[in-house]
This record gives structure tokens, sequence and C-alpha cells, in this order.
């Protein structure tokens, strides 16, 4: 017998309990993967949106809420005359409840810049001018709304044609209703107001010097906060929160996880108090016994750990098909995510085995005899 | 082990302590608060309103946008319907002067104005009256605190508001449990002259509004009574925005302007 298999059989002993606490770290393991996996999915899908407009540097002013606070559209101007700024796109982007959904992000272009380039026809055309009163719905955006080519979508108070079905390239893209800047302007009452402003730097630029343009940007305009793109949306206040959120709720299904390890690996030690103490009187050394039960309770976290992490996965993925949620969400269920959630996994195994391990490790070999 | 009871009850005596420590503010200047932030000067807003009928039958949803001018001693409100395409354009005008009971104009697209009847009709069909709109119990004569409650794993005061003898309302007496941190009620409950429980007000989601101050973000209205519910979910919030006069009357509610600037 190895001592490995004292290990194994030690957890096979009791296989309801065993089996009861795999299911309680798996459930706090798949709280990780879901949430976390959600939450860093909408950061990774901005981060795409961004990349699908090729854009490199993104200037706004994330503050509490989900939608950037307006500013000035002169900023942009001020910007554009920047070294080192190839080309810039002003846009203002807003959350908002359109007809029967709930929230949706309305995407208004500067008419011309480039941030339209991406966007690829499915069906119909783009708008023909900059005042037509005319939207092109993202494909997700098109499927919430239920609305085809021909049908009208009304933002606001003012009643718009819907000209187009595009593929943005990106999830937030493809869940947008995109609209030309000066009209939405006008029908949300946003004259000279913008929210966001798209940049490309000068082609060749390494990450450094963006981000020294970054900083220059900065000096110069008070108004908004320029960041390289993919990075504005983990600044915000707003997915700071969401973050903190998901990693909060999870830290207390993973400390239930902890609780149920510990419970168990206590009562192992409890009942096997005979036979550590036999291990001892034949001259284990306590270290040897202490391994022993951290093995056990890191097993225990490992196995619950890839329970965990096929539960969230699957979880997730049935999350996705809600017709509520469809087109939605684009978790992040990487691989590196799934290492960290086991990794924790081990570690929630580890320490929950630790006061169990002590407690195993001050038994004596005389105690044997007292049955 | 012994020694972290200890430390887990030191620590727990002492925010017991600092807790105590903060005076609670008295039901006056509680609802002298709550009534400021209520009547907080003019404002833009956009909600969706979902009606679920007694009975189960579908529900109706609208997309609705409200102008308001609220002061210390007056209220002006224009609620338009501008979604769904076949009830675009109905608006509704409420005003209401000092302690008076209120008064206003409803216009039906084509072009149907009229004044409106009863302050207690109800709005657009909701579980909402025009009183519901223009009323605001904070400022009532008595206000008294009846008790604590937790609402949603939040512990709120119990603040009751009753009308004084030139305060006209068609509620005995209203009922708030607020959320003292951020101000807000959490629930509202309305009683009739027989201290019937006429509608029940809860809210389920706190948000931030464009002045970083704590605001319903959803409201569920039910009327016991009736067994209807209407759902208020915001989307939109504006302050300090400048309005013409002639928006707050029964020829500017015919036309559906766009949100005014904000400052």
């Amino acid at each position: 017998m190895t001592f490995f298999t004292i290990i194994v059989r030690g957890l096979w002993r009791r296989p309801v309990r065993t089996g009861l606490t795999l299911v309680g770290i798996s459930i706090g393991i798949a709280a990780v993967v879901a949430l976390v996996g959600i939450s860093r999915g909408f950061e990774q899908s901005w981060a795409m949106g961004m990349k699908a407009r090729g854009t490199d540097i993104v200037v706004s002013n994330m503050g509490s809420a989900l939608a950037p606070k307006p500013f000035s559209s002169s900023v942009r101007d001020h910007i554009a005359s920047i070294p080192g700024v190839a080309a810039t796109c002003a846009i203002f982007v807003d959350l908002t409840s359109i007809e029967d959904s709930s929230m949706m992000v309305v995407s208004a272009r500067e008419w011309g810049g480039f941030s339209w380039k991406n966007l690829k026809l499915l069906s119909g055309r783009m708008p023909n001018d900059s005042m037509e009163s005319a939207v092109v719905l993202g494909q997700n955006a098109a499927e919430v709304l239920k609305k085809k080519i021909g049908d009208t979508v009304q933002i606001e108070a003012k009643e718009l044609s819907v000209v187009g079905i595009v593929d943005g390239g990106a999830l937030v893209e493809n869940g947008s209703v995109i609209l030309s800047l000066p009209l939405y302007q006008e029908i949300s009452g946003n004259e000279g107001k913008i929210n966001i402003i798209d940049i490309r730097a000068t082609p060749g630029m390494t990450a450094e010097e963006v981000k020294s343009l970054c900083a220059k940007i900065n000096t110069l305009i008070p108004e908004a906060r320029a960041m390289p793109a993919g990075d504005n949306v983990g600044n915000s206040q707003a997915y700071r929160f969401i973050s903190a959120m998901s990693w909060g709720t999870s830290l207390l299904a993973v400390i239930v996880g902890v609780l149920g390890v510990m419970n168990t690996m206590l009562m192992t030690v409890f009942e096997r108090k005979q036979e550590i103490c036999i291990l001892l009187a034949i001259g284990w050394k306590r270290s040897r016994i202490i391994r022993m039960v951290l093995l056990e309770s890191a097993m225990l976290g490992f196995l619950g750990g890839i329970g965990g992490v096929i539960i969230g996965t699957v979880g997730v993925k049935i999350l996705e098909t809600l017709p509520a949620i469809h087109g939605l969400l684009e978790p992040d269920l990487s691989a590196r995510l799934m290492v960290i959630s086991v990794a924790i996994a081990v570690i929630v195994g580890v320490l929950s085995g630790l006061y169990p391990a002590w407690r195993s490790s001050r038994l004596t070999p005389s105690l044997a005899m007292q049955g | 082990m012994k020694t972290i009871l200890i430390l887990a009850a030191a620590v727990s005596s002492f925010t017991f302590t600092a807790r105590a420590a903060e005076p609670a503010p008295s039901a006056k200047d509680l609802a002298a608060s709550l009534s400021a932030l209520q009547q907080d000067g003019s404002a833009f807003v956009r909600l969706k309103m979902a009606v679920k009928p007694a009975g189960g039958g579908p529900k109706t949803a609208f997309q609705l946008q409200i102008k308001q001018r609220r002061t210390k001693s007056s209220t002006e409100v224009v609620y338009q319907v501008i979604w769904p395409k076949d009830r675009a354009g109905e608006a509704v005008l409420l005003r209401q002067s000092g302690n008076d009971g209120g008064s206003g104009s409803q216009f039906l697209p084509p072009n149907t104005l009229r004044p409106l009847g009863q302050m207690k009709d109800s709005l657009f069909g909701s579980d909402l009256s025009y009183a519901d709109v223009l009323e605001n119990f904070f400022a009532w004569e008595n206000q008294t605190i009846v008790g604590t409650e937790v609402v949603d794993r939040v512990n709120c005061q119990i603040l009751e508001s009753k009308p004084g003898k030139d305060q006209h309302s068609g509620y005995s007496g209203v009922r708030s449990w607020i959320d003292l941190r951020r101000l807000v009620p959490l629930r509202i409950e309305k009683y009739s002259a027989t201290s019937a429980l006429v509608r029940r007000i809860d809210t389920t989601d706190v948000a931030k509004d464009d002045m970083g101050r704590s605001i319903p973000a959803n409201l569920t209205i039910q009327s016991p009574q009736k067994g209807s519910a209407t759902s208020l979910e915001g989307s939109k919030i504006k302050h300090g925005v400048t309005y013409k006069d002639s928006e707050f009357t029964p020829e500017g509610i015919k036309e559906i302007t766009p949100p005014p600037s904000a400052p």
C-alpha cells in the first residue's frame, strides 16, 4: 500500500460525505467560473469592439454610470491636432430602453468616421446621409428588438427606419443600434455633445508610444481621459464594481467550500484517530501525518475544482441560450480562468486541511490503546 | 480559538457602539430631506412602464417621457407616451400649487384635449393615479417614525405621513420604509380612509442619478384591492434642464419635443 493509496482510501471511506463535500466545493468554484468569466467576458468584448473599430486609444469620461459622461464635441478637434494622432472619430454611446427592450446600446458615430468602416453589411444598406432618419442594427440587436429591414425602431420620440443589419465583429458592436452622430444628438437633446473619441495612432507606434500619447492627451484635455483601447472599460467605476461583486460573491461561495472541507477533514481525523495513532506507533513521523491530511484535503479541492469548472462552464453555456440573455453574453471561459479556478480550489483544500492536520499531529501512539 | 472569539466580540461591540453613536434623524428632519429630494427643480425622465392587469391578461408596455418642474410650493409634470405607436402622443399635464388638490389636462391624439376628471383616476391605465404623481406626502404636516424593519436586507426606518387639516389627499396615511444611508424609500404603502391598503410600491434596484444621488431605478406598484400591478423601469434622468413655460400648458402637451439639453 503506497502513501497515495492511503490518501485515496481515506477519502473513499465515507463516499457520501466526500461526495457532498465535493458538491459544495464544486458549487463554489462554479460560481467563480461563471461570475468572473461573465464579467471578464464583458470587458474583453468591449476591447474586441474597440479592436474591430480599428481603435488604438479611447478618450472618455467613465464615471459611475455604465455609459460615459458627455463632453463638448470641440474636444475632438483639439485632439485631432495633436502629433501622433492619425485619425479620430467622435461617438455618443448611450444605454437606453428602446420599445419593449429594457436596455440597449445606442452607438451614434461621426458621419464618415472610421468607426463605420468595420461594419460588414449582412443585409440592406448603410444610411444615405448623416440626417437620414435611419439606423443599422447589429445582428444581435436586430434579434433582441425583433426587427428586420424596412421595420421602424423608435429612439426617444423619433421613429427611425431600419435600413441595414450589420456584423460588427464583436459582441458589443453586434448588440448595438448604430446611427449617425448628428441625428442622435438631435433626437436625444445632446447637440454639441459626445462621450467617446476613438483615436487611431500613427501607424507603427509601439504600445509604449501609444501610452505616451495617452499621457500627452491627458495633460492637454481635462474633460476626459485617454486610455489604450480595451483598458478604458476595465478602469470604469461601474466595471470595477461589477468585477468586485463577482469576486466577492465567488469568495463567499469559496468560504462555504472551505468550511465544508474543514468539517469533512476534521470528521475524518476524529474517525481515524486509532489509525493515525497506529501509523505513529509504527514509526510514521508527525510531518508525514500532516502531509497525509493536507494531501487528502488538497485532493478534495482538486476534484471539487474540476467538478466546479465543468458545472460553471455548462451553467454559463445554458445561460447563454436563454431567450432573455441570448446574444448579450460572451463569457471569457479561457483555459487561464479554468486553471486559476482549479488552483483556488486546491489552495482552499490545503487551507481547510491545516487545522485538521494540526489536530492529527497532536495525537500520540498511546491513544490507540484507549480505543 | 478563544482569542478569535474575544477579538470578534470586541470588533462587533465597537461596530455596535459606533453605529449607536450616530443620531437617527427625527421624523420631521427625515421627511424634510426626502421632500427636498423629491421637489428638486426641473428634470427630464425616460422610463418604461408595464401594466399587468388583474386576472393575468397580457402586459401592456409603454415608453414614457416625463418633464417636470418641482419646487417646494408647486409641481408641474407632463407625462407623454412615446411608444407604442398606437398610443404615441397621449399626454397628461398635472399641476399642483401649495395645498390644492391638483388639476390637469389630458391630450388624446389627434385632437382631443380635455380637463382631467378626478385626481384619483388612473394614469394611462396603470396602478398610479394622477394624485400619486403629484402628491408629496413627505411635505405633509404629520410625520412620525413608527418603527424599523429590514427590507431587502436593508435596515429601514418606517416613516408614517398623515395629511394635515388643509392638505388634500385621497389617502388617510402613507408609510415609507426609508434606507437612511442612501435616503431612498425602498417600500411605500398607501392607506385609504378605512385604513385598507390601496397601493404598495416596492423598489429593488437603487442607482445613482446624474447628480450622484441614490434614486430608485425601478418601482413595482401593486393595487391589492384590484389585483393588478405596474412596473416602472427608469432608463434616463437629466436634472437642471431648461423648459419653456409653454411646455407646461394644455396646448404645449400636444407636441412631443425632444429631450432638452442638460447644462
